[in-house]
């Protein structure tokens, strides 16, 4: 077992642009949940629409703004749509209904007879949607080292990619400090709290409820389209599990703070590596492949989800007393 | 020459990156493109996401394996295979599409088969057509014309023989066949519709009691579903027991499980006043958990709880075989058996009360701990066995089985009314015939989207369901 490329890939996962997407996903999830206190079962969809609506539009030759404004459009329209019947009825509906609409956008996107847009089940293909995005890059052609990581500077999985997430997400922790301690953000709190409360107060609950879901929708866009850049638009990449992970980190780092979805995508993502790699590492091959250990990996989110739900629903950062869930 | 440089390093990063953080997901989805393996014959086939099987056992009339039989597969992908001592053979295929097996015309002469030919569709995706078995004890439907079965020949007949072949490896006729007459696919897919909607009811029947007692809607109830499954095969196909044995010991399994998770989890989380979503979200870690532990200990593959194939027979329009007819007759009978223990048993009366209003029943003497425990119990069983009727009637049951249908149990609850028991029912058969005759006008893979639609619509207008009281919701 080689001890320094353990440690250089599970550090490796600290930068990655796969943790900024993911922490992306959680801040828009924050804004639904951690902020408003609705229950978003279905951020992956919100994910594979900015993420179709990225690549779609790049391979048709659209430029690099038009096809961000396509996703934010797409995530918007799809806000509304769920929105619309399911923000005045109950926590349950609104959690059943995005699971479902995400697995439609999911199963439609994947069909064949999608093919011709989606790509189908194969996707879409880096060299047809990355070509602009990395053009973008005032970084020169090569690869650098920077302490112990290795990439290449423009081309896929590169650094100008991760420069790329981690400014955006610097904006989205932000623009979420501002709105969090906004008056804005005080009702969306205060509807967190107790609905009735701020109905009784004159204002339009569905309204600001609709806009917290799009504005986390839009977040969970742009952490699709960081998702796929790296690799290639899959829609069974961005499935249910994305979601639960999303949930995951956002309970880990601590709902309705600003840096919670950063810890929590940042540490849940490097422990995963280590202990991943450390069984691939300890444990002959034979005893348990790695298939399995890949396996191993999920149960432990899993169980690390409930334990935290059970018994540190605040997480790392957060404060019990603020967190309530809505039931 | 730079974009063939630039792609070689593409692919190398991307391997970097599938070895490192996320192979799961990537090996969950399929190769990408550019990157095609033909067809090979194999030993034994378990469909991946990056190829289908296609396989089968071959018999004599008299049920005894034929050995050093050459089959040709032929369609999207070509192979041939030898059959093995125990008539086994199998080929792994890599592209969706309809497959013809041939063989030798004097060979199944010779043998007593009905049929040297027969077509499947291959879908790598879908977790009933991710395997086909292919079988020729079945007259080819419009005579095998000739014997040399080369070129388009085969597919003539092969399209022809399409039909009779896959519709009984269940609910596969979808789409198969182009020159099947409408009405008889249209009554298939509503026959293969009520069998899975009755499935799906008793998995939603008991998802729907654990909500109306508790208010939690669980998702690992997926799991449950799949752990009924696994056990059948364990008990079939590890242990060697008979079916029957398999099957209740799997009912066992499940109904303990719904005791062991009631009296660890969810009753010390009802007793600290944890709020229904947040017990949700523990469903949903749970729901990893298990279906990851799964994984970890069956593989990632189809497992059979029976080996041998039904003979199918027609009724009416339909063809179907006797383990499907049972296992339809079994839900039904649980299926009333339950709704006669709510509503004509004391325990049942306090279960609907429960539903209807717990701190009232409680009021009024009734244990609603010890309801809630048997509702566990009774919903986690039910589950067990669907995952067992699933397994005989899909012809096997993998680690995400049941994850893949319980967003179809939602709809059906949701559709039905969230905690009315004959509501989930009744919507567990509308999604079910749904769902599969949406396939005669809509993609075959899209079908499941179809049932998750009915729930959308549902709740935009009547959010209560079709048996839900009025009330405002919210």
């Amino acid at each position: 077992m080689d001890f320094l490329t353990i440690i250089s890939n599970t550090l490796g996962e600290l930068i990655a642009p796969t943790t900024a997407a993911y922490v992306l996903a959680a801040i828009g999830l924050n804004i639904h949940f951690g902020m408003t206190g609705l229950m978003n079962m279905g951020q992956a969809g919100f994910m594979l629409l900015g993420a179709y609506g990225f690549a779609i539009t790049q391979s048709m030759g659209a430029n690099l703004f038009a096809s961000v404004c396509a996703a934010v459009a797409l995530a918007v329209i799809y806000a509304l749509l769920l929105g619309i019947p399911t923000l005045k009825l109950g926590p349950d509906y609104l959690a059943m209904v995005t699971l479902a609409a995400a697995e439609i956008i999911r199963i439609i996107g994947r069909s064949t007879a999608m093919t011709k847009i989606t790509g189908g089940s194969a996707g879409i293909s880096p060299q047809d949607f990355t070509t602009q995005f990395e053009g973008t890059s005032p970084l020169p052609n090569g690869s650098t080292t920077f302490l112990l990581w290795t990439y290449n500077n423009n081309i896929a999985n590169s650094w100008w990619l991760r420069l790329v997430a981690w400014v955006l997400v610097a904006i989205a922790a932000l623009l979420c400090w501002r709105w969090f301690h906004s008056p804005w953000g005080r009702v969306l709190k205060g509807i967190r709290e107790d609905e009735n409360a701020i109905r009784s107060l004159g204002k339009n609950v569905t309204t600001y409820k609709m806009q917290a879901l799009i504005l986390g929708g839009i977040f969970g866009a742009f952490g699709g389209i960081i998702f796929v850049l790296p690799r290639s638009v899959q829609p069974d990449s961005l499935g249910r599990a994305v979601t639960f992970y999303t949930w995951t980190i956002l309970l880990l780092g601590g709902a309705a703070t600003i840096f919670g979805p950063i810890l929590g995508s940042c540490l849940l993502w490097v422990l995963l590596t280590f202990v991943k790699e450390i069984m691939r590492g300890a444990i002959p091959d034979t005893l348990i492949s790695s298939n399995q250990v890949e396996a191993l990996g999920w149960v432990i989110v899993g169980v690390a989800l409930m334990c935290l739900v059970i018994f540190r629903p605040q997480g790392l950062l957060g404060d019990r007393k603020e967190l309530a869930f809505n039931a | 020459m730079t974009a063939v440089h630039i792609s070689i390093r593409r692919h190398r990063l991307g391997l970097l990156l599938f070895t490192t953080v996320f192979a799961l997901l990537m090996a969950l989805s399929i190769a990408t493109p550019g990157r095609t393996f033909a067809a090979e014959a194999v030993p034994t086939c378990n469909p991946t996401a990056t190829n289908g099987c296609v396989n089968g056992i071959l018999q004599d009339a008299d049920k005894k394996p034929i050995a050093n039989v050459t089959l040709k597969l032929s369609g999207k992908e070509e192979a041939t295979a030898t059959t093995d001592a125990e008539g086994k053979w199998a080929f792994s295929v890599t592209a969706d599409g309809e497959y013809t097996v041939t063989m030798d015309e004097s060979v199944a002469k010779e043998h007593g088969l009905k049929a040297a030919t027969a077509t499947v569709e291959i879908e790598k995706n879908s977790f009933d057509k991710a395997r086909q078995v292919v079988r020729f004890d079945k007259p080819v439907a419009a005579s095998a014309n000739g014997s040399g079965k080369s070129g388009s020949g085969s597919t003539a007949s092969g399209a022809q023989s399409g039909s009779s072949a896959s519709s009984d490896t269940a609910q596969t006729a979808n789409g198969s066949s182009a020159t099947a007459n409408i009405g008889k696919r249209i009554w298939q897919q509503l026959f293969s519709g009520v069998i899975f909607g009755l499935m799906l009811g008793l998995m939603s029947v008991g998802m729907n009691l654990v909500y109306g007692t508790t208010g939690l809607s669980s998702f690992s109830h997926g799991e449950q579903v799949t752990l009924g499954g696994l056990m059948a095969y364990v008990g079939t196909q590890v242990l060697h027991w008979p079916l029957i044995p398999a099957a209740v010991f799997a009912v066992a399994i499940g109904a303990l499980t719904g005791w062991i998770q009631n009296e660890l989890v969810w009753a010390p989380l009802r007793r600290k006043r944890v709020g229904t979503m947040q017990q949700m979200i523990v469903t949903i870690g749970l729901s990893m958990a298990l279906q990851y532990l799964f994984q970890f200990f069956f593989g990632g593959d189809i497992k059979g709880i029976t080996k041998s194939i039904p003979a199918s027979f027609t009724i009416g329009p339909v063809t179907t075989d006797a383990p499907t007819l049972i296992s339809a007759a079994i839900a039904i009978i649980v299926i009333v058996g339950v709704t006669l223990f709510l509503y004509r048993t004391r325990l049942g009366r306090a279960t609907r009360a429960v539903s209807d209003n717990a701190a009232l029943a409680s009021a009024s003497g009734i244990n609603v701990e010890q309801v809630v425990r048997i509702v566990w119990i009774l919903s986690c069983g039910m589950a067990a066995l669907s995952g067992v009727l699933l397994g005989v009637y899909l012809n096997g049951i993998s680690w995400n089985t049941g994850a893949t249908l319980l967003l179809l149990m939602f709809a059906a609850v949701t559709l039905g009314g969230l905690g009315t028991a004959n509501g989930a029912l009744v919507g567990s058969l509308i999604i079910g015939i749904v769902a599969d005759m949406s396939s005669l006008v809509i993609p075959n893979d899209m079908r499941y989207a179809s049932a998750l639609a009915i729930l959308i619509i549902v709740l935009l207008i009547r959010p209560q369901g079709l048996f839900g009281k009025q009330q405002r919701v919210g």
